[in-house]
């Protein structure tokens, strides 16, 4: 607080207006002062009004009760007490602002009474620490009254909890969600207001009952108007942008994974709540959306909102994901970890307050997002079990999610972050001590890759979770030494390689061309670690099935240069156009995929084809169901309306209800544009049957036209007018058939749905995708990756490109046909086994254009830096040094 | 100008106050008039009186 603030208002105002203005001021501040005293007597009197109408109503009442009350008198009363109450509504109706002081004490009130007994169970919960209480009590007297009821009602279900674990993590949820409100508060970098009126949103999503995640969503979420509060409620309440609704949702998941499946269908519900705020997004009818999450995140979710390619955006491009890292001392560091198309939510990390080590713990992650090894850090699971914690087993580490015991819960926690921090600190003292150790690094010996194997076995084995999700990796103990071997005649190879690399006069060469070039990286290039090596050693010797390439650093003649393909490029072609449709009655999705079809006359018949088989099959679908209806409405109604028992009462009106469109004129459009129908199939016949004949007997049919044909002229001259006929009536057909489509979606209304073929997303593309590694020499290395299908597995690694050896950029390669040319449209540097830095884009850029003969100030060429596949690493703000 | 208009506002304001005052205290009256009656045990025809001026 100023010094000017304490003064009187008064004091200065001849300065700032002149003395006339003092005056002025004075009799202006005294009415006030006046006006300020009426209102508070008021007030009283409005309040005391009321008490004596509450006591003149329990004066009657006791008169009413009183037996020497006289029986007429008694009537009397009761037409008072009437009137009294009637007079008393119309009382506050008359002074409405009072009203509005009246019921914000009165819910005050019932607030607190409501609250004390929580609080107090809070207080007295063994299993929520008094800091944690008291912090709460801090965020939460700061919250406007209607967000304290919420949060009461959290806590009252929080710690009603049975499981004791649950108590905790639902109580630290809430705390997360109420620390985001007041830092949000506190860094008033957000405007934060009421929201206008509630939001409904109809969407497509998926069905908890069955989530089948990996897969287009079907099921369709309808507005739910029933609900005051609207479509679209979230953690964090307020902020708005242009007016509008910006959401912002928080999760805390600290034994779970967000976005997994445990069972309820949790998978599903995760989805549909970022699905519905894209679809608000979409309608405009919210600015924004931000989820920010504490905790343990599902991979496949992960894949599923980032997108897993360059054609794939992702399912839900414009909602942000920020995530929270605890930090040792209970501080956090916020980042982004998938940004939105438009702006994200705005917030600043508080550095001021973190430790020494939270400092190293952050430079760890800074180096961690620099070497892409972040999402690990947040998905995997690799805690290894403590001696010093003897509580928690491998079954606790496997399925956190079990874990009930708070205690056994707090030492899971506690080993989980330790597990963090320790590997971002690793990071922090030494990046490449951690995880790049070259093949000839003199630490290198059987005796050391055996050791790492050994101990990476051991942890797939102490958890599940994680070896489920990498089958490849896993060996059995007698296979260990056939591993090494392989692993030392790869480093033995690329050791040989890179030593003599180093003293060649060639490398000297390199190296200046490479300068030129704008190489900015380390001299030596990107390393491949020996972990690596030792993962694809482990890939060569389980990768053993038919449809499986075992991974191999030989036979480099599997590869294309860029020169090559550049040759090659013309001819290719990977148009590619899916349909996918939707079965509900099977419940299943089928695709209907027409590729390598450029001739865009071609392509719109066969999608036209395609579309007809779904039309025809729809009808049958319709047709088959009207009548089942028909025979059982009528069936019922024979019955009569009096030997119909409950059963058959209520479906006969459910039918009639179901059928009540088609009896209301739309049995006549239907018979009407049937009929037409038959009329053309009539038609057909018609014209058929003398081709038909002729086809029967073709001499008669020679004779007949007199043109001289020999028998199979003749034959395929019918076969020919037969084919036209039939393509000019089945063209005649389709736009009545589409007609009789239509009139049955009117008739089965929301009904169509449960029955209907639909589809439900149609992609199209021409594009190729490449990985790509620079070498030594400056060659550039590439393999196709398929887009769309299983290849994952089969595509090589870019280890296998680069034969293990050093490289100076890799990573990805997206051409697009772009009006029948193909274009380069991104190089990115997404390259799991090298991870090279942002630094070898320049480079890599130089060195690809210039061997592809490609302008690089192509406009339509994007350079990105990536994280894990879509990601920009750019997009992380992790300034902190 | 701007001022005087302050002025005005204040006043009016002040005014509906206490307009309201003597509303608020009128109907207060009224009911403890009704009240005092009540207590003193009023008889039928004066209760229907009463009644009658709440309506």
């Amino acid at each position: 607080m100023g010094k000017a603030d304490q003064q009187d208002p008064l004091d200065n105002i001849e300065e700032l207006l002149g003395a006339e203005s003092h005056e002025k001021m004075g009799s202006l501040l005294e009415l006030h002062g006046q006006l300020d005293e009426i209102d508070a007597q008021n007030r009283d009197l409005y309040e005391s009004t009321l008490a004596t109408y509450d006591s003149l109503m329990e004066a009657i009442v006791a008169k009413l009760r009183d037996k020497e009350t006289p029986g007429p008198l008694k009537g009397k009363y009761v037409q008072m007490r009437r009137a009294l109450d009637e007079r008393r509504q119309a009382f506050r109706e008359r002074f409405p602002e009072f009203v509005a002081e009246e019921e914000s004490r009165k819910a005050q009130e019932r607030l607190k009474a409501k609250s004390a007994p929580i609080l107090k169970s809070l207080e007295e919960s063994t299993l929520i620490s008094d800091e944690e209480n008291k912090l709460f009590l801090r965020y939460w007297k700061e919250l406007p009254p209607d967000q304290q009821e919420r949060y009461i009602n959290h806590l009252k279900g929080a710690l009603k909890n049975k499981d004791q674990a649950g108590v905790i993590t639902g109580f630290r949820g809430m705390l997360f969600e109420l620390s985001r409100r007041v830092i949000l508060t506190r860094q008033q970098l957000e405007e934060v207001g009421g929201y206008p009126e509630p939001i409904y949103v109809e969407y497509i999503g998926y069905d908890k009952k069955n989530p089948q995640v990996n897969k287009p969503p079907v099921k369709l979420f309808k507005p739910n108007r029933k609900n005051k509060e609207g479509d679209i409620q979230n953690d964090v309440t307020g902020v708005l942008r242009d007016g509008k609704p910006y959401v912002y949702e928080t999760k805390a998941y600290p034994r779970r994974r967000f976005g997994a499946e445990y069972g309820a269908g949790e998978s599903a519900a995760n989805r549909n709540q970022l699905l519905k705020y894209q679809q608000a997004i979409n309608d405009g009818s919210i600015a924004g959306a931000s989820v920010e999450i504490q905790g343990r995140i599902d991979t496949e979710f992960l894949n599923w909102a980032i997108g897993t390619g360059l054609t794939h955006e992702g399912a839900i491009p414009d909602v942000e994901i920020i995530y929270s890292m605890p930090l040792p001392s209970g501080r956090e560091y916020r980042f982004v970890l998938k940004r939105g198309r438009g702006k994200g939510l705005r917030f600043e990390n508080e550095r001021s307050d973190y430790t020494i080590d939270d400092k190293i713990v952050i430079r760890g992650l800074a180096q961690s997002v620099r070497d892409k090894s972040v999402i690990g850090v947040m998905t995997d699971v690799n805690i290894e079990i403590d001696e010093d914690s003897p509580l928690v087993t491998a079954e606790h580490i496997a399925h956190p999610d079990q874990i009930t015991d708070p205690e056994i819960f707090e030492a899971y926690n506690q080993l989980r972050l330790e597990s963090i921090w320790e590997r971002l600190e690793d990071k922090a003292i030494d990046p490449s001590v951690h995880d790049k150790v070259a093949a000839y690094d003199e630490r290198v010996t059987r005796d050391y890759v055996m050791q790492m194997l050994t101990d990476f076995e051991i942890m797939l084995n102490e958890n599940p979770e994680l070896k489920a999700l990498k089958w490849a990796y896993v060996v059995e103990e007698s296979q260990y030494d056939e591993v090494v071997d392989r692993v030392m005649e790869d480093v033995e190879r690329i050791k040989e390689y890179e030593l003599a690399r180093k003293s060649s006069k060639k490398e000297r060469r390199n190296k200046v061309v490479r300068d030129i070039q704008g190489y900015k990286g380390p001299a030596e290039g990107y390393v491949l670690d020996v972990e690596h090596i030792l993962m694809d050693a482990l890939q060569n010797v389980t990768k053993t099935g038919e449809d499986q390439k075992p991974r191999s650093y030989s036979d480099i003649s599997r590869f294309m240069n860029l020169r090559e393909l550049k040759g090659r490029l013309a001819d290719e072609d990977r148009s590619y156009l899916e349909i996918t449709t939707y079965d509900p009655t099977r419940d299943s999705h089928d695709s209907k995929v027409i590729s390598g079809i450029e001739d865009r006359e071609e392509q719109a018949r066969l999608i036209g084809e395609y579309e007809r088989t779904i039309e025809i099959e729809n009808l049958k679908r319709a047709e088959a169901r009207l009548q089942k209806l028909l025979k059982k409405y009528q069936q019922l109604h024979k019955v009569g309306k009096e030997n119909r028992d409950e059963e058959q009462d209520s479906e006969y009106r459910d039918l009639q209800k179901q059928l009540s469109g088609y009896n209301s004129g739309l049995n006549n459009r239907l018979n009407h544009q049937k009929s037409r129908l038959n009329a053309l199939l009539e038609a057909k016949e018609e014209e058929l049957r003398p081709l038909q004949n002729a086809m029967k007997d073709v001499r008669g049919y020679i004779e007949s036209t007199g043109i001289g044909l020999d028998s199979r002229a003749a034959r395929e001259q019918v076969i020919e007018k037969l084919r036209d006929t039939s393509a000019k009536y089945r063209a005649a057909a389709r736009p009545i058939k589409q007609e009789i489509l239509q009139t049955y979606r009117e008739i089965f209304a929301r009904d169509w749905e449960s029955f209907a073929i639909r589809e439900i997303a149609r992609e199209e593309a021409n594009l190729m995708k490449m990985i790509y590694v620079v070498t030594p020499e400056g060659e550039v290395i590439v393999e196709e990756e398929g887009i769309r299908g299983a290849t994952d597995n089969s595509r090589a690694a870019h280890s296998e490109l680069a034969q293990g050896r050093n490289i100076y950029a890799a990573g990805e390669l997206a051409f697009e046909k772009i009006d029948g040319e193909w274009v380069l449209t991104e190089i990115n540097s997404g390259s799991g086994h090298y991870r090279p830095s942002q630094d070898t884009l320049e480079y890599g850029k130089a060195v690809i254009c210039e061997q592809l003969g490609v302008d690089p100030k192509d406009a339509r060429l994007n350079v990105r830096n990536c994280i894990f596949r879509g990601i920009d690493i750019d997009g992380l703000p992790l300034d902190y040094r | 100008m701007k001022s005087d208009n302050i002025f005005t506002e204040i006043d009016e304001e002040k005014k509906k106050a206490e307009e309201i005052n003597k509303a608020l205290k009128k109907e207060k009256h009224f009911l403890e008039d009704i009240e005092e009656n009540i207590k003193e045990d009023a008889d039928k025809d004066e209760i229907k009186n009463i009644r009658n001026n709440l309506n």
